[in-house]
């Protein structure tokens, strides 16, 4: 908010002072003592990683293999003109620890496999799924599920996203919503869209954190080219491959 | 019997966003879509070479998600509202 009338107060307010009044200290803590490993340092990372490192996130893992090409930075703001041809995960770092010097941020330049993918999760307390296809993202969920870790997970095309939160156990996973793989594509790419899915998914791991109803069990669908939302529901598959052995518990939207 | 079909994201570009359609009782889910097609073209954005629904398509029929193996069969019941969409996956 604009302190147009010169407001002291303002000047002498802490860094958090004003998400503080949505969820206390106590969430502050909440946040500061998570660790969130965001896969992929591109479209829906730049937002995503953005706003978790402003909003003080204490230890943020990016991961990604690529470097920047040109053709990223008309969305992908962790990046820019003197970064191509650099690693993703060291521009990104670098942009998000001069932007909150409080939080660590640990970057790791690797491609997701289902042979690194376990000891890339371990120890977080969410995942957000900022990748670019969904071969890998099929193995993120499936290691978030084994980990009993939240997954965030967002996707985009163009002026369309979508996004969902996945509860292991409690709420459907990316195998019971989408049980066959969209094929991997040059997919159109515009920043805005990027920036809507991107926040959203930021959003769902604070409130997972701080506590807050969560977009579990739902399919939130993004259309930019109309400005319009639709949520499909997206209950679990008791036949699902990956979380149908997990007993059905009662669905929890909050920590 | 009338059903209706919502079409969401890209979809929307090539069938716009519903269609209601009268078609024969015993009309499958397939029936249903291949009707919307040849009244708003663009077979090849719904159905793969063997003139089956394209797996990653998510169907919904009633608020209820449909799985690819289900689908062929699937008898629809008037007023059924059928939902498609095509995942996302860039980032």
């Amino acid at each position: 908010m604009p302190a147009g009338d010169g407001n002291q107060e303002q000047v002498s307010e802490g860094r958090y002072a004003r998400q503080e009044m949505i969820f206390g200290a106590a969430g502050q803590e909440a946040l500061a003592a998570a660790t969130v490993v965001i896969a992929g340092a591109g479209g829906l990372g730049s937002p995503a990683a953005t706003y978790l490192a402003a909003a003080g996130v204490g230890r943020l893992v990016l991961v990604d293999f690529d470097t920047v090409a040109l053709s990223n930075l008309n969305r992908q703001f962790l990046h820019g003109d003197a970064d191509i041809g650099t690693p993703k995960v060291a521009s990104a770092a670098r942009r998000l620890r001069a932007l909150n010097r409080e939080i660590e941020v640990v970057p790791v330049g690797a491609k997701i496999t289902e042979e690194n993918v376990a000891a890339i999760v371990q120890g977080a307390d969410a995942v957000v799924d900022a990748l670019d296809s969904f071969a890998p993202r099929m193995v993120l969920n499936e290691a978030a599920v084994k980990g009993r870790i939240p997954l965030m997970h967002g996707a985009i095309s163009g002026f369309y996203g979508q996004a969902t939160t996945v509860l292991p156990g409690k709420s459907a996973c990316l195998r019971c919503i989408f049980p066959s793989e969209p094929p991997k594509e040059t997919f159109p790419a515009l920043g805005p869209t990027a920036g809507v899915i991107g926040s959203i998914q930021a959003g769902e791991v604070i409130k997972y954190l701080t506590g807050g109803p969560l977009l579990t069990g739902r399919l939130l669908l993004w259309n930019g080219a109309e400005a319009s939302c639709d949520v499909l529901p997206a209950p679990r598959d008791p036949a699902c491959p990956v979380c149908g052995h997990l007993p059905v518990t009662t669905e929890e939207t909050s920590r | 019997m009338k059903i209706h079909i919502r079409a969401f994201a890209r979809f929307r570009e090539d069938f716009g966003e519903r269609t209601d359609l009268t078609v024969p009782d015993a009309c499958t889910l397939p029936d249903a879509l291949r009707e919307l097609t040849a009244l708003k073209g663009h077979p090849e954005t719904l159905f793969d070479d063997d003139g089956a629904v394209k797996d990653f398509v998510l169907v919904m029929v009633g608020g209820e998600r449909l799985a690819p193996e289900d689908r062929h069969a699937r008898l629809l019941a008037e007023g059924d509202e059928i939902v498609i969409y095509p995942p996302v996956s860039g980032g």
